[in-house]
Parts: C-alpha cells; structure tokens; sequence
C-alpha cells in the first residue's frame, strides 16, 4: 500500500463523521506525509499501521464530542411531528401503559401465586416441625412423669413408659435442632443461592476495571 | 516504556513542544519531537492536537511552503496558562516520587 492508497481507505472509512472533521482529519495527514518527504512514507506507513487503525482512533476521538451534543433535528415525516406535540404524544403514552399492564398483570399474578405457594409451603413445614416438637417433648414428658408415678406399681409397664418418654423427648429435642438448622442454615444458603442466579452475569468484567 | 502515559500527561508535553516555537510549528515535527521523549505511535497525536485545538489551548494557521500548505499549531494564552498548570503539578508530583524512591519520607 502507498500513500495515496491510504489517504483514499481512510476518506472513505471516515464518511460516517462529520464532513469538516473528515477534511481536518485528512489534511492533517496529506500535511503529515507531505511533511515526511517520499523517503520516509512506508516508515509512515508502517508507523501507521493501517488506515483502520487511524480511522479508529479519528473516530473514537470525534466520538466523544458528538455523544455531549444531541440531535437537536425535529423527526418529522410529512406534517407528522414525532416529537411535537406534547398532548397527544402523553395520552398514547397512557395508553400503551395500561395496554401492558393489563396483558401482564396476571402473568405477574402467576408467577406471583407461584411464589406465594413456595413459601407457604416453607412456612407449613416449619410449623409443622414446632408442632411435632411440642408434641415430642409434652409427650416425653408425659410418659416419664407416668412412668415415675407408675415405677414401683408395675415395673414392666413403668420402664416401658419411661424408655418411651426418654426416646419421645430425645425427638423432640431433635425437632428442635433440626427448625434451627433450617431457619439459620438453610433458608440463609437458600436466599444467598437465589439472588447469586441475579449475579452471575456481572462478576467477569471485575478484571477488565 | 515502563510507565504508562495517562492523557494529561500526553496533552502537557505536546503544549511544551509546541511553546518551544514562538511562531509554532506543524504535525509532523510535533509528533516528532514528542516521539523523542514519549513512545507513541505517530497515529497518536492527531486526537491530541484536535482536542487541544477544541479546547482553545491551541490555534491553527496556514502557511504556504513550497508551493503546499502547511498546517501550524500555535500556543493561546489558555494553553500557555495550561502549560504553566501542568507544569507545577509536575514539579510537585516527580519530586514526591524522587523522593520516594531515595528512600525518604513522602511529605
């Protein structure tokens, strides 16, 4: 590639900026070239890399103006203005929004029942479990205070009731190990699990910054 | 190169090469000499120039040389008082560093 081959790629990679910051650009390397005398344009050249690079770089550097000044052009096709008429652009806006409420509301209420139901079902568990373990433990209990009362009318059937109540009293003891486990363990893990499914996508980018 | 060259930096030594000519002085001796103290590429400079310029530190004039035109950067007084800027800093900023390096305390 000579010079004249890379200054012709560069204008037409750079067609999509503006047109005076297209001609500044493009003056400044004919300057640039000129300025290196033919002796040194392929060093330039290769200096240069290729005319992509330059176009890059031209266009990264025009790019951060352009974003800080918006359009200011009115979108109009015909006598139809887009952005015109406050009113009317309001009232469409109203509706499309009750439009997409009322079609998503009883997705949302599904989803939401769905939701409802998982935790109901945690909650019934976890009552369940209390009530087991009152139930363990009054019952142990029951059974011991029986069988010490009972103890030396008959043996057999007071260590019956006692080895019960002591085995009723270890399970409800159990009961209660096992609510505490899942309120402070497994509910805890459960929720770190849930919303670490909302994370998964941002953790790669922590390299790059 | 070892250390990086952050953007105000790059924009500070190109306003020293170009105070150096009264009258200023045009592209390729810009990149030129800015090449002799910083390793960038020579596509480097032209985003440089173009922001310096929008930023009023900078004016541009023509000049016919050889039957061609030649584009000169010349230093506004903003960039003058830019220039003055950065240089403190620098001042203030490589002698911490200096020091730092001799093993003294950073003050």
């Amino acid at each position: 590639m000579n010079r004249v081959q890379f200054i012709e790629r560069l204008k037409y990679l750079l067609q999509d900026i503006p047109e005076d910051e297209r001609k500044d650009a493009i003056e400044y390397y004919e300057n640039y070239f000129d300025e290196a005398g033919p002796e040194q344009e392929k060093s330039v050249i290769e200096e240069l890399e290729s005319p992509e690079k330059v176009a890059a770089i031209i266009r990264e550097s025009v790019g951060y103006e352009e974003s800080k000044t918006p359009d200011k052009k009115q979108l109009t096709v015909g006598k139809f203005h887009f952005k015109g008429e406050r009113n009317r652009n309001l009232i469409l806006l109203a509706f499309i929004f009750v439009g997409i409420i009322t079609f998503a509301l009883p997705h949302i209420m599904g989803v939401g029942g769905i939701a409802l139901g998982f935790f109901g079902m945690i909650f019934g568990i976890l009552v369940g479990i209390l009530g087991m373990t009152v139930g363990f433990f009054v019952g142990g209990i029951g059974f011991i205070v029986y069988a010490i009362a009972h103890m030396f009318v008959n043996v057999p059937e007071g260590l019956l009731f006692l080895g019960g109540g002591c085995m009723a009293v270890a399970i409800g003891i159990f009961m209660i190990m096992l609510f505490i486990w899942i309120v402070s363990y497994l509910i805890p893990r459960f929720i770190q699990w849930f919303v670490g499914l909302f994370r998964k996508g941002g953790n790669i980018d922590e390299k790059v910054l | 190169m070892v250390f990086n060259t952050g953007a105000a930096l790059l924009d500070a030594i190109v306003l020293a090469v170009v105070s150096k000519e009264r009258e200023g002085t045009y592209g390729y001796k810009i990149t030129q000499d800015v090449r002799k103290v910083l390793d960038v590429s020579e596509s480097t400079l032209y985003p440089v120039l173009r922001r310096l310029k929008k930023d009023g530190c900078l004016e541009v004039y023509d000049m016919q040389c050889d039957g061609r035109n030649r584009r000169y950067y010349k230093l506004t007084d903003t960039g003058q008082a830019q220039l003055q800027l950065y240089q403190k800093e620098w001042k203030s900023y490589s002698t911490k560093i200096s020091v730092i390096f001799k093993g003294g305390e950073a003050r």
